[in-house]
């Protein structure tokens, strides 16, 4: 048929990537799914699963010392612990830079196989119009040149096949989906739920969307409600690349898998204006070789695709492939986040939980929909988080000593509400990625460079966020302990996206609305940097949505004949 | 198990064991601390957490934990950017400081060290007493018998019940992540 190894390549095989192969094979292709970290095997290495902390040398808590040493940045993710350390990279392995002048920005990597998809948080939201038309509407960044409308099929499919627990809300800006049932809320929540949508008719309290399964699926258990997601789940009940999407794909007879494989560039060529394969390097031997496809996926998470693309650098294309536009690596986002406020809820004490739910609550955006009701910010944002009682963590914050100290941390601690904002990352060029001018790494490639400040739009909006939620928690009769206005380092919501933004314009932006990239007719970036703005809600669904909407269209190209 | 005494092979025993699972070279475990520092960090942990109708810390070798927890840095103890003593330096600052109270028991003494660490309030700075402390709850809570008798440890609920009356028995859960994350 023709001379390429593979109908299509697929680099990455995180949340998305897992996606690209299990749509592209179901429709008959040849897949090569090229994954840089290790073979993971779902279930059988899964290795602390179920090791009690008392196993463990440090209890849990992890050896610091070896953390200060190796996993400076990645310890920072609150996931990162002694039972998982090792579904995250190592900070000494894997280098990037942070431009003069920016703030240090956390990125917060799991190189393997399922990527991210192993250790995500599992929150899956719907965007709505708010979201698409929110650059238009306000003229930050470019115009998404997708509606809902495009997409709500699409979230259809993926929810459809991953299992999202949720309830059906009719909220505007969180559109409702197609959900297992909710978990339900605790007796706290139920409490806070009713003062804040009693006092406030425009806010609502719901459970949060998860992708957990409360329904079995084929091959998949239910949720046991362990909530230790992040060290992998041999029940395969929250959606990763290894439960789901990678065991579909292979069921095919289609699939080609290469772990441990790192792509270095993709190539390109000029006679016909389409990428042909990729230049790889074995992360372990550092041999290079290369693979051909007639279609080529980038799925390597937003920063790792647009710095593959950065240094995808030939004569047609100087400054990284598809960036006839210059505008390849701008735009990056990530939301803003903080803890706008804990409350100790007083009243239930006669009140307990069992289980350990793997989801918290979610109060969707209020501001800034139909009424410009914040004018001193643009856009929005949302608040997760959840009642609970405290644990023996709060001895080491509490005086006393001896038997009664003992008996006083054998019960639950006190009831409390945590709200912690997620707020809208306006899209701008100044927050962008490049290749280090000065630093390879050990396989020789340029190492990447961030540069990420948190704007002005975002510290107002977290101010609100602080307010408000004092505000509602005290309704609820909370005392809050605890309120933060100032934003999280960027990088730390763990959203980063943008650097390949989509738009209407090949001269303003890199990828069309299929998102295939506007220069290249063969080669579609459908992870986070096909982000054209941020919304507020947790990306990973409409990610997925995306992706599995761009194999649809990329396959039907290659029937007509097109590419 | 006698908790107010560690005989010296035990305590190489036990040094060598976490030396041996924390890639600590074996000969620096086994020199860590004197016999006299381990009879005073028994008394210490004991005072903390005492043997009541559970075993109490150093039952469950607290004394030993805290030790390489120190040594590994863990709660900031070797944190460059905070004050006061690093590493194992705090079972020195300990002593001095137990010593400087003018109390003979031990349990007094450590009454006296934590009512001065907290007596700015709660909020207050990590010390190196609060540090001590936090450590020796991580090592108790989190030991078999602190984690399975103290509290109760489950790692498959199987279900998740949002509204559980309280009854008799309201031991907290050491299986509860978010409560430790986040309490």
């Amino acid at each position: 048929m023709s001379n390429y190894e593979f109908d299509a390549i697929v680099v990455g095989s995180g949340i998305t990537g897992g996606w690209a192969a299990k749509e592209l094979t179901e429709a008959g292709l040849k897949v090569l799914l090229i994954e840089r970290g290790r073979q993971i095997t779902h279930g059988q290495d899964y290795a602390t699963e179920t090791t009690p902390p008392w196993e463990l040398p440090f209890h849990g808590a992890g050896d610091a010392a070896l953390y200060d040493e190796k996993y400076p940045v990645q310890r920072r993710n609150r996931a990162f612990d002694e039972w998982t350390q090792g579904h995250f990279i190592n900070d000494i392995d894997n280098p990037y830079s942070t431009a003069a002048g920016s703030e240090a920005f956390l990125w917060l990597r799991s190189y393997q196989l399922g990527g991210r998809s192993l250790t995500w948080g599992r929150q899956t939201y719907r965007w709505s119009d708010y979201d698409f038309e929110a650059n238009k509407r306000d003229g930050h960044g470019t115009d998404w040149p997708i509606r809902y409308a495009d997409l709500a099929p699409w979230y259809d499919h993926v929810e459809e096949f991953i299992g999202v627990s949720g309830s059906v809300e009719c909220i505007a800006a969180l559109p409702d989906g197609r959900f297992q049932p909710p978990m339900a809320l605790n007796i706290v929540e139920q409490h806070v739920k009713s003062a804040i949508e009693g006092n406030f008719p425009d806010r609502r309290l719901i459970i949060g969307r998860t992708a957990n399964l409360t329904q079995e699926k084929e091959g998949r258990a239910t949720c046991q409600n362990r909530n230790i997601c992040a060290r992998g789940c041999s029940y395969g009940a929250y959606f990763s690349t290894q439960s789901s999407t990678l065991p579909a794909a292979q069921a095919t007879g289609r699939l080609t898998l290469v772990t441990d494989t790192i792509v270095e560039a993709v190539e390109h060529d000029p006679a016909t204006g389409k990428a042909t394969g990729v230049l790889v390097v074995d992360a372990n031997t550092g041999a290079r070789r290369r693979h051909t496809a007639r279609l080529i996926f980038l799925n390597a998470g937003a920063f790792n695709s647009t710095h593959l693309l950065l240094r995808s650098r030939s004569a047609a294309f100087p400054n990284g492939l598809a960036n006839s536009s210059g505008v390849l690596g701008t735009h990056i986002m990530d939301h803003a986040n903080a803890v706008s406020a804990v409350a100790i809820i007083p009243g239930f004490d006669q009140h307990t939980t069992y289980g350990n739910r793997p989801t918290g609550i979610v109060i969707p955006r209020f501001r800034n929909l139909d009424r410009n009701d914040a004018p001193r910010f643009t856009r929005g944002y949302s608040y997760q988080g959840g009642a609970f009682q405290g644990g023996w963590t709060g001895g080491k914050r509490m005086p006393g000593v001896g038997a009664d100290f003992k008996a006083r941390l054998r019960t639950p601690q006190a009831w409390r509400m945590v709200l912690v904002t997620y707020a809208e990352s306006l899209p701008l060029a100044s927050n962008r990625l490049t290749l280090d001018p000065n630093r390879k790494d050990k396989h020789g490639m340029p190492v990447l460079q961030i540069a990420f400040q948190h704007g002005e739009n975002e510290r107002t909006a977290l101010a609100d966020a602080a307010a408000e939620a004092k505000a509602m928690l005290t309704a609820a009769g909370g005392q809050v302990v605890i309120s933060i206005t100032e934003p999280g380092l960027g990088g730390s919501s763990i959203h980063e996206m943008g650097g390949a933004r989509m738009g209407w314009d090949p001269k303003t932006s890199v990828l069309d609305r299929f998102s295939r990239a506007h220069d290249v007719p063969n080669l579609f970036v459908t992870d986070g940097a096909q982000m054209s703005s941020s919304a507020c809600q947790n990306p990973s669904l409409t990610y997925m949505a995306l992706t599995a909407r761009a194999c649809h269209h990329a396959v039907s190209l290659l029937k007509q004949g097109s590419i | 198990m006698e908790p107010t005494f560690v005989d010296r092979r035990r305590l190489m025993g036990a040094a060598l064991a976490w030396g041996a699972l924390s890639n600590l070279p074996v000969a620096q475990a086994a020199e860590l601390i004197t016999p006299s520092q381990s009879r005073l960090l028994v008394d210490v942990v004991d005072a903390v957490i005492p043997r009541t109708d559970t075993p109490g810390a150093s039952d469950v070798g607290v004394h030993r934990f805290l030790v390489m927890a120190l040594e590994h840095g863990l709660e900031g103890s070797r944190d460059p950017s905070l004050p006061g003593p690093k590493g194992r330096d705090h079972l020195d600052w300990l002593a001095a400081h137990l010593r400087q109270t003018g109390e003979k028991d031990i349990a007094r003494a450590v009454a006296i060290v934590d009512q001065a660490a907290f007596a700015a309030g709660p909020a207050s700075p990590p010390t190196p007493w609060t540090r001590i402390k936090s450590l020796i709850l991580l090592g108790y809570y989190m030991s078999e018998a602190g984690a399975t008798q103290e509290l109760r440890y489950e790692l498959v609920p199987g279900h998740w019940d949002p509204d559980v009356p309280v009854s008799g028995d309201n031991r907290a859960w050491s299986s509860d992540w978010t409560a430790l994350t986040f309490g």
